[in-house]
């Protein structure tokens, strides 16, 4: 699983160019013969055969996209000037390196400390060096709206410790792409693979008014404690298990989910933790909402630093994430469905 | 009406932990023939078939609450809002648990100086370590204001009535009425405090030619210099427009026309804050005509919402006026 999250991280897949992950991950699934669907606006559908038929369309959902920039305009000088695409940080961006869709590199030109005076980074202050050397030469390397990812190399940096970009969402990614790909399963599954997640969630819309689901799950990649933040605070932890969400801003998980959820990591002793961010939506909100309320849940992989050019996950969690989803399928068989038509 | 009205004040239903009211509702209407219609969602509709137009009423059952989310060092709980809770309007008052645990709705310093952010907000339920506070009330655990319900001579007083008022007014057509004639659906929607779920769900399957919501609004009359002409005491409210609807004319002066035929007594109501579910209604399928019938309530959202009883009875009676006389379709 970690040789997926390894290749998709790499990918350069900003909320609607998906098209360098979904070619992977279709790739992926041509060399083991299995059929996909795609849609008008780029999802990817898997229909994967269980072992037993049921009545019920269950959906697992992961998006493909990450945060990214856009080129929106040139300095005379020659720089670019730009804009984010989805949830991006400014202040975190100067020192950091860029790659466009076309391959062109670039820094985000920071001031020295030599220099700098309280300056706060706003992105009408921000500028991408690409070492061109004047306009037209800017806007011939990188045209207006080309986008842009973090330029970031996937690594082990400790013991079982990883380090990459993109970790929202190529870990849930990875996790579905594993379970099609090397797993089998209880009972007829439609994974989906979305779009433009972090702009909106508006891939998993359209996914959900396609399909019919009755029961849903969202694979995520999640925050984590990250260590300024004061301990007594609610916050997951890298290293503790994949999260699951009982409350965000678009969700509120319904009981029984939350009670199967349980039921599986206990029976099975998988390491899991609790979450209810005060921000933050998924694709879980989109898919609630369709086909007379559907049953949903996410379960996330806690990563440190997500959002911006580097996070760090410890590896059990993504493999704890992968369980704890066909361990909760499992007993959620067992009990034949019990509380979700 | 009265006794349905506190009834349901008294029974616990935060967003997404609406299960006791819809069992009371289930209850109060168990001996009655209406077929019941359940989403997966938590919606609950009671539908009557008979003449067209048919017609829908809707009120969300949900109220405002709190979640806990975690606990300090010395057992004091971490919480978050479901909905739209004020910390400063909460403070000093008492919470309670879905668990039946009670605690108080503290903050560092707040007799000093006002809590106006949540990670400010601590509940004090007596525990003297995070694992005893985890243990009386786990991560998740819902709660609401605990506060008791007051009825004397025209006032209503309760920490929920929004929309508790809303529903006893349907529920009081329901059970006081024989037999319906026109095609009715009754609808109990959930999750309206958190962003109007609930009627995103049950708007894009529900077969109304109209759709009426019932919800409180807030009244405009309670400073010096009155800030809209809405107020207590001068009858039901017709919501003209809101942050997220304009609701349509032809509708507005239907309703105008009936309530003066009748001689029920309302007054418009606008504004550009607040919302209902008719947001979503309205934008469903090809567009549903819907608007909104709005109860005056002061102090919304806090431990102590205030209603007239007059006004709940000029509402119910445009809503019996509007299932005899119905609008016409074209």
């Amino acid at each position: 699983m970690i040789n997926y999250l390894r290749d998709l991280s790499e990918l350069k897949g900003p909320s609607g160019k998906e098209k360098e992950v979904r070619d992977y991950i279709k790739k992926k699934l041509e060399e083991k013969n299995i059929k996909y669907e795609e849609d008008f606006f780029g999802n990817l559908y898997v229909h994967k055969k269980g072992k037993n038929k049921i009545g019920l369309t269950v959906g697992v959902f992961a998006h493909m996209d990450e945060v990214g920039v856009i080129v929106t305009g040139y300095t005379s000088e020659g720089f670019l000037r730009i804009k984010p695409i989805g949830g991006v940080d400014s202040e975190i961006l100067p020192g950091t390196e860029i790659v466009f869709l076309n391959g062109v590199k670039g820094v985000v030109s920071a001031i020295p400390p030599h220099k700098k005076e309280n300056v706060k980074y706003k992105f009408s202050d921000i500028i991408v060096d690409i070492g061109a050397y004047n306009r037209d030469e800017a806007k011939q390397k990188v045209p207006l709206g080309t986008e842009g990812v973090f330029d970031t190399k996937f690594e082990k940096i400790g013991n079982k410790i990883y380090k990459g970009k993109a970790f929202d969402d190529r870990t849930g990614s990875s996790v579905m792409l594993s379970i099609i790909l090397d797993e089998e399963i209880l009972f007829d599954t439609t994974f989906v693979f979305t779009c433009q997640e972090e702009t909106g969630l508006v891939g998993a819309k359209i996914a959900s008014k396609r399909v019919n689901f009755d029961l849903a799950f969202i694979l995520e990649g999640t925050f984590a404690f990250e260590p300024y933040h004061p301990e007594e605070e609610y916050y997951p932890k890298m290293g503790r298990g994949p999260v699951v969400t009982k409350m965000d801003r678009s969700l509120i998980v319904d009981e029984v989910m939350i009670n199967y959820i349980q039921k599986a990591a206990e029976k099975f002793n998988i390491p899991f933790q609790w979450k209810i961010p005060l921000t933050g939506a998924t694709d879980g909100g989109m898919v609630t909402l369709t086909n007379r309320g559907v049953k949903t849940c996410v379960i996330a992989i806690p990563c440190r630093y997500i959002h911006s050019k580097a996070s760090l996950l410890y590896e059990d969690d993504l493999i704890n994430a992968k369980k704890l989803l066909l361990k909760t399928m499992e007993v959620i068989y067992g009990e034949n469905f019990k509380g979700i038509m | 009406m009265e006794k349905i009205l506190r009834e349901l004040c008294e029974t616990f239903g935060p967003s997404g932990f609406e299960h006791g009211v819809r069992k009371k509702i289930k209850e109060l209407l168990k001996n009655k023939n209406f077929e019941i219609i359940e989403d997966r969602f938590g919606n609950l509709i009671f539908y009557n078939k008979g003449e067209k137009p048919s017609l829908a009423f809707t009120a969300h059952i949900d109220e405002i609450g709190i979640v806990c989310i975690d606990a300090d060092r010395r057992g004091f709980l971490k919480c978050s809002p479901l909905g739209g809770v004020y910390p400063h309007l909460y403070t000093g008052h008492r919470v309670i648990f879905r668990n039946g645990v009670i605690g108080v709705f503290s903050g560092k310093d707040w007799r000093k100086e006002e809590i106006k952010k949540f990670n400010e907000v601590l509940i004090d339920i007596g525990a003297s370590s995070k694992e005893e506070a985890l243990k009386m009330v786990p991560v998740g655990e819902p709660a609401v204001i605990y506060s008791s319900f007051v009825m004397q001579d025209n006032k209503i007083i309760a920490r929920n009535l929004d929309n508790r008022a809303g529903v006893s007014l349907l529920l009081d057509i329901m059970l006081e009425s024989e037999e319906f004639e026109r095609d009715l659906y009754f609808v109990f929607n959930v999750q309206e405090e958190v962003g109007l779920r609930g009627a995103k769900v049950f708007s894009e399957y529900l077969e109304a030619d109209f759709v009426f919501t019932i919800d409180v609004s807030s009244s405009g009359d309670t400073y010096s210099e009155p800030e809209r002409a809405f107020g207590l005491g001068k009858g039901a409210g017709i919501r003209v427009m809101d942050r997220g609807t304009i609701f349509p004319v032809k509708l507005v002066s239907y309703l105008e026309k009936l309530a003066e035929k009748e001689s029920i007594k309302v007054q418009r109501d606008a504004g550009s804050y607040g919302m209902t579910d008719a947001f979503y209604i309205q934008t469903a399928k090809s567009g549903i005509p819907s608007i909104a019938l709005t109860i005056p309530v002061r102090y919304t959202h806090s431990p102590s919402s205030f209603i007239l009883m007059d006004d709940l009875r000029e509402v119910n009676k445009l809503i019996r006026a509007i299932i005899k006389e119905p609008p016409s379709i074209e």
